[in-house]
């Protein structure tokens, strides 16, 4: 049956489709339900919107629910986010038991009944006590956030929830914790077909451009990144100006508005002062909602860099990788799984490094040109929404035990996990 | 009636497989070369496999040059190019066990360390640890099935990369000889010896596994 996977069918080929279908077919009809904190806005809602039809279609009843809370709880689960990001915040006992007490009401009212529950981040995670109800039944916490360096009280407290789950996924091997449960690996994907990353035509890219004030013509350098320290925007014009020295480019900071972020502003001030006046220099504070004018930038751009000093996975890399555009990166975060040096782009450690390879790119169209299709190739096989589907479903499949290891019908699929090699 | 057609007694039709990872995070991890020595010892076979084969699968476009996940590591985050060269210039299809391999890998980096002691405790820069993962691999059957040549050849042109892969790489593994799945079927179903050699002869190095496929197919084509 044709559903809304089978768009994807010209991007991942037709037996990357059917593979999915396969997997999903051996869950047909279970019941997978979501849990997160927020229907709306941020990157968790953006992912489930798509995910949820997407798996319906694929006939996994899927399903997603928020969880209720008041202002006093998303104050302790805000502190509690940043501490897991490794934040200075204050954290005292009453926190605890406000997170305690909306855990136990949200306990009270949760009544649906699946055969597999994914909840999200750690403001759900105490659902995990409505486990004893449906002891068959499978949990999974899946953790978005970057804690690879969290606050120990936090981690500790959040920790004794975890520890029930069946399993946990993260996002990246570097947020993994020590862990009595199997932490699955299920990296960030982008959606292909969305306006952040679909085609777009050659005059749309260009009117973006001059709608900027870049020259279509001359060579570009494109940064896409909130105005933020760890971003390293200095270091990117600093990058640009010994570059320049030699060979002719511009350069173009993308990031959001930063007026209501008192950090975003003092760094947008420093950018500004690096810049100096330098006319080729443009600084794009783009308004929400600007997800076509970035692709153009990226898609449009003869070089796309991300000079982070710290980084989780480092998206704004694979949506100019997928778009073939040549790519320089920081050896930080999930930036090094992306880049394979030489080969899919160039990993910088240092500002002289990133000049050097702006010229490198800008002088060998021909070999970036190949270290962009294999970006490009990636992408496709790793960092897509459908392999995110994938993975799901044999996670899925594995803990509902729909893969057998060793029967008669391991002939048409099976799961090996465990290979010999003593 | 062709050569291909007058099945030998050994014949089995050619059933198309193919394959899906899902990786998890092991909490091992090293910050340096003689950490990474002393986890390769004692980490599983699905470890091993999820950095050298597995990444093979995942970087089937490169054709010059490919780095298995330690020898990245090596390489960028170490910066030691010598060591990280010689475990690039490991043959993977030249290993019918992971157990070869890892002791291959395990000699390298145990003489590389011989001539090079203080290169052991050299950090990873920027802090940047290596993290063990482990690949559960699902195989999967395509449902294609191929009782003749001609059969195997339409199949084949619209196999995915990973059924490729299944067939061509991975088979060493399972079949614990230098030889692939096609190869096998045409020789001992078919009693295409010459074909099925050839077939073997092709450097899956040299091609994506998108041309890997077209090779193979052009192969076989050139048989109907």
């Amino acid at each position: 049956m044709r559903n809304e996977i089978d768009e994807y069918r010209t991007i991942v080929g037709t037996n990357e489709i059917e593979e999915i279908k396969m997997l999903a077919g051996r869950l047909e009809g279970t019941r997978m339900h979501n849990v997160n904190s927020t229907a709306v806005g941020g990157g968790v809602a953006e992912i489930l919107m798509r995910l949820i039809p997407l798996m319906r279609g694929l006939g996994i009843d899927a399903t997603w629910e928020t969880m209720s809370g008041a202002d006093d709880f998303y104050a302790v689960t805000k502190a509690f986010h940043n501490g897991l990001h490794g934040k200075d915040v204050e954290i005292v006992d009453k926190m605890f038991e406000i997170f305690e007490n909306y855990t136990q009401l949200n306990i009270d009212t949760f009544e649906k009944e699946a055969d597999c529950y994914i909840i999200h981040d750690p403001q759900p995670v105490g659902l995990i006590r409505k486990k004893k109800e449906n002891p068959g039944s499978k949990w999974v916490w899946r953790c978005h956030i970057d804690v690879s360096r969290p606050l120990p009280e936090i981690w500790d407290f959040l920790e004794k929830y975890v520890r029930d789950y069946d399993a946990s996924i993260f996002s990246m091997p570097e947020f993994s914790q020590k862990l009595s449960i199997p932490q699955v690996l299920i990296s960030p994907s982008i959606d292909p077909l969305s306006d952040k990353n679909r085609e777009l035509d050659r005059k749309f890219i260009e009117q973006v451009f001059e709608k900027y004030g870049i020259d279509p013509d001359r060579p570009s350098i494109t940064q896409v990144s909130r105005f933020d320290r760890l971003k390293d925007p200095v270091g990117v014009i600093e990058a640009y100006k010994l570059a320049k020295k030699r060979t002719d480019c511009q350069l173009v900071l993308a990031g959001g508005g930063a007026t209501d972020d008192p950090e975003g502003k003092a760094v947008l001030d420093e950018v500004m002062a690096a810049a100096d006046g330098d006319p080729d220099i443009k600084i794009l504070e783009l308004p929400p909602f600007s997800d076509l004018d970035i692709n153009a930038l990226q898609r449009g751009s003869s070089i796309v860099v991300q000079k982070s000093l710290r980084e989780g996975f480092g998206l704004t890399v694979t949506e100019a990788l997928w778009k073939a555009t040549p790519v320089i990166g920081s050896a930080v975060g999930g930036i090094k799984s992306q880049i394979i040096n030489g080969v899919t782009g160039y990993l910088v450690w240092s500002i002289e490094g990133c000049a050097r390879r702006f010229e490198d790119i800008l002088r060998d169209p021909e070999k970036s040109a190949v270290m962009a299709r294999n970006g490009k190739e990636l992408v496709r096989s790793r960092f897509l929404l459908t392999r995110h589907i994938k993975n799901y479903l044999m996670l899925m499949v594995k803990l509902t035990g729909k893969a057998p290891v060793d029967s008669k019908d391991s002939r048409i699929m099976k799961l090996v996990s465990d290979r010999d090699c003593a | 009636m062709s050569d291909q057609d007058e099945h030998r007694p050994e014949f089995q039709p050619f059933e198309f497989f193919t394959e899906a990872h899902l990786v998890e995070v092991t909490g091992i991890s090293a910050k340096n070369l003689n950490e990474l020595l002393d986890n390769l010892h004692r980490v599983s076979g699905s470890v091993i496999y999820c950095h050298t084969f597995k990444t093979m699968l995942e970087h089937h476009f490169i054709t010059e040059g490919f780095r298995n996940d330690f020898a990245l590591w090596i390489m960028d985050s170490i910066g030691d190019e010598e060591l990280g060269e010689r475990l690039s210039s490991i043959d993977l299809i030249d290993y019918v066990t992971l157990r070869d391999y890892r002791m291959k890998m395990i000699e390298i980096i145990k003489d590389h360390l011989s001539v090079y002691p203080e290169a052991g405790d050299r950090p990873a820069k920027q802090g940047n640890p290596f993290f063990f993962c482990e690949a559960n691999t699902y195989f999967m059957t395509t449902y294609r099935v191929a009782n003749t040549l001609e059969e195997f050849a339409n199949h084949l042109r619209r196999s995915s990369r990973n059924s490729i892969f299944f067939h061509f790489i991975e088979s060493r593994l399972r079949v614990g000889a230098t030889i692939n799945d096609f190869s096998v079927w045409m020789i001992q179903s078919l009693g295409m010896n010459e074909l099925g050699r050839k077939i073997n002869a092709l450097d899956p190095y040299k091609y994506s596994l998108d041309d890997l496929k077209d090779q193979i197919c052009e192969l076989v084509e050139t048989e109907l």
